[in-house]
């Protein structure tokens, strides 16, 4: 199956300063991909030249397989929520997605019911004669989210959707997404800083700093990828010599102390067992031994923190 | 421009769709009180108070008002709104990523601007036949008086409008838009007031070759409008819509700001931690 986006080597510069740098991407086609990274990073910039709203300076990109120099044909294919939902407030919900219907070529015949049975599923129908401005935040992005699966598109670029949202109606959002992908098997681009939603939602995540392409890879597999495991000894008698008998232990990297608990980072791949029967040779009473595993906020800080190692410190490439 | 294979038929279609969209918009931006002042303070200023109290040729100068002044004026006076209120209103970047073509989106919007100043110039008219007529002054009726501003309002309209959207796309804001179309008005404005303050001889002379040639000023207005658009469409981009609302100058502060902020939300989570 054809990846629904692959980008090759794709590099934006402004005025010397590179906000999107060779970047590498192939998107699978039914998955939703979060594409991550902190303010400035390029994000924005990668959609909009996957939108064909910019001109790439360098590199080459296919979405849906459409070359970018195609834009008009993906921009048929495609549907889109940005961070501002980009409604026109002196028009009513219905007024809007009618509009927008037109604009993207679903059929007269068709756009009464499909803007019905959106408005319905989103539980907006009742309000669809009101003007977009006496909506609240959470209605008009579902109301943005409405427009975007209009034409009943391939492909969603969702640009941070759930931003500034409270927490109910940012997970009534995610809820709607997933079950999208799920049923219909769109794939969804999705930007956000909210990492407990990447990790909630996406199949895949991509993390880009400095316009560079980090890292892809599962969530599960970003976090155990951040950190050596590392174990949390809840128990009782961790003298300083049970403490020190661990830490001559060839497979324990460190160890720290706190309120009757030990935190044991150990070598990748090692078992815990040793560690174990060293603290119980030493007169230790164990009660609990958990594995923790790096959270992805952890992981992402530790992959841009190594990123900006390798820069030196430098804040952008330049040309 | 790049055209695109689009056929005529698909074309007008897409145009007539930004056009609907534009027209809505702007009408339920009003009330109907605001819509009665407006309707109201032009008429009774251009429509009833002027050619009361005109002398002369009060009947070229009604057509005049109609034909030229108004159209101007009223084109000028909204078109500023039509890009950079979409940017300020946030709506531009979702418009822009729909499959609507370039010169759809252009073209809906500068003759949404082109219909409204064309409706309030006839309004104004009407007007001033009724006010002439009703002040018994005398109403000469020949085919270019009556003609001329019909037809040609909307054909002077159109270059103020062209130019007005090419003014919105570059400015910061709708009000610097506003700042420039302004200045282009009123050299417009001052330019036909010039008609006025000439020999009387002078004037008729003008007034009459025009209203003797509708035709071939309407052709000379349809060449300029021609001209017009087809130097806007070469020159307007998507991507410099978008290059508009986050200038290369503002990209640079993002990221000068955005490492200011990283480096200190990550001395703050390693302080975290170490707590």
């Amino acid at each position: 199956m054809e990846a629904a986006i692959v980008t090759n080597g794709l590099t934006r510069t402004f005025d010397g300063l590179r906000a999107v740098d060779r970047l590498d991407l192939e998107v699978p086609q039914g998955i939703i991909f979060g594409f991550l990274g902190p303010n400035g990073a390029g994000k924005t910039t990668t959609i909009r030249l996957l939108l064909g709203l910019l001109e790439p300076t360098a590199g080459s990109a296919k979405v849906l397989g459409f070359d970018l120099s195609q834009a008009d044909r993906i921009r048929e294919h495609v549907g889109v929520v940005l961070e501002q939902p980009g409604l026109y407030t002196r028009l009513s919900a219905y007024d809007n997605l009618d509009f927008f219907a037109a604009a993207y070529r679903v059929p007269a015949t068709q756009r009464k019911a499909r803007i019905r049975d959106l408005l319905t599923h989103l539980g907006l129908w009742e309000r669809r004669n009101d003007f977009v401005d006496t909506y609240s935040k959470g209605m008009k992005q579902k109301l943005a989210f409405a427009r975007a699966l209009l034409h009943r598109p391939s492909l969603i670029f969702m640009d941070e959707p759930t931003a500034g949202l409270d927490v109910p109606s940012a997970a009534a959002l995610r809820e709607d997404i997933v079950n999208l992908v799920r049923g219909s098997g769109t794939t969804v681009f999705l930007t956000t800083h909210n990492l407990a939603e990447a990790e909630s939602m996406c199949d895949l995540i991509a993390v880009i700093n400095k316009g560079k392409l980090v890292t892809v890879d599962t969530p599960d597999r970003l976090r155990t990828g951040a950190r050596k495991p590392q174990v949390r000894i809840v128990g009782r008698g961790f003298s300083p010599q049970a403490v020190d008998a661990l830490r001559r232990l060839p497979q324990v990297i460190s160890v720290t102390q706190s309120k009757g608990s030990l935190h044991v980072t150990i070598r990748r791949g090692d078992k815990v067992s040793p560690v174990v029967k060293a603290l119980t040779e030493q007169g230790a009473e164990i009660e609990e031994v958990v594995h923790t595993t790096a959270s992805l906020e952890e992981a992402f800080l530790a992959l841009l923190d190594e990123t900006d190692g390798q820069d030196g410190g430098e804040s952008r490439g330049r040309n | 421009m790049k055209l695109t294979d689009k056929t005529g038929a698909k074309a007008v279609e897409e145009i007539s769709i930004v056009l609907r969209k534009e027209l809505k918009e702007w009408y339920n931006a009003q009330d109907t009180r605001s819509w009665l002042s407006q309707a109201f303070l032009t008429v009774g200023i251009f429509g009833i108070l002027m050619p009361a109290t005109a002398k002369g040729d009060v009947m070229a100068f009604v057509a005049i008002l109609a034909a030229v002044v108004l159209p101007v004026a009223l084109a000028g006076t909204v078109i500023s709104d039509v890009f950079a209120g979409e940017r300020e209103r946030g709506t531009l970047e979702t418009l822009l990523a729909t499959p609507l073509s370039d010169r759809a989106l252009f073209v809906g919007k500068v003759l949404s601007r082109v219909v409204y100043a064309w409706v309030g110039a006839m309004m104004v008219f009407a007007a001033g036949i009724i006010t002439l007529w009703a002040t018994k002054h005398r109403i000469r009726f020949s085919t270019g008086l009556f003609a001329l501003p019909v037809l040609a309002a909307p054909l002077v309209a159109f270059p103020i409008a062209d130019i007005g959207a090419i003014i919105s796309i570059r400015a910061k804001s709708v009000r610097s838009a506003h700042q420039i179309i302004s200045y282009f008005v009123l050299a417009l404005i001052i330019g036909v007031s010039t008609l006025f303050v000439v020999p009387r001889d002078w004037q008729n002379a003008t007034l009459h070759a025009l209203e003797r040639a509708p035709l071939l000023v309407l052709l000379c207005l349809l060449v300029v409008d021609y001209l017009c658009l087809w130097v806007s469409l070469r020159t307007f981009r998507r991507s410099r819509l978008i290059l508009a609302a986050c200038s290369t100058v503002q990209t640079k502060g993002n990221a000068v700001e955005f490492d200011r902020r990283e480096t200190q939300r990550r001395e703050d989570a390693k302080a975290a931690k170490k707590y």
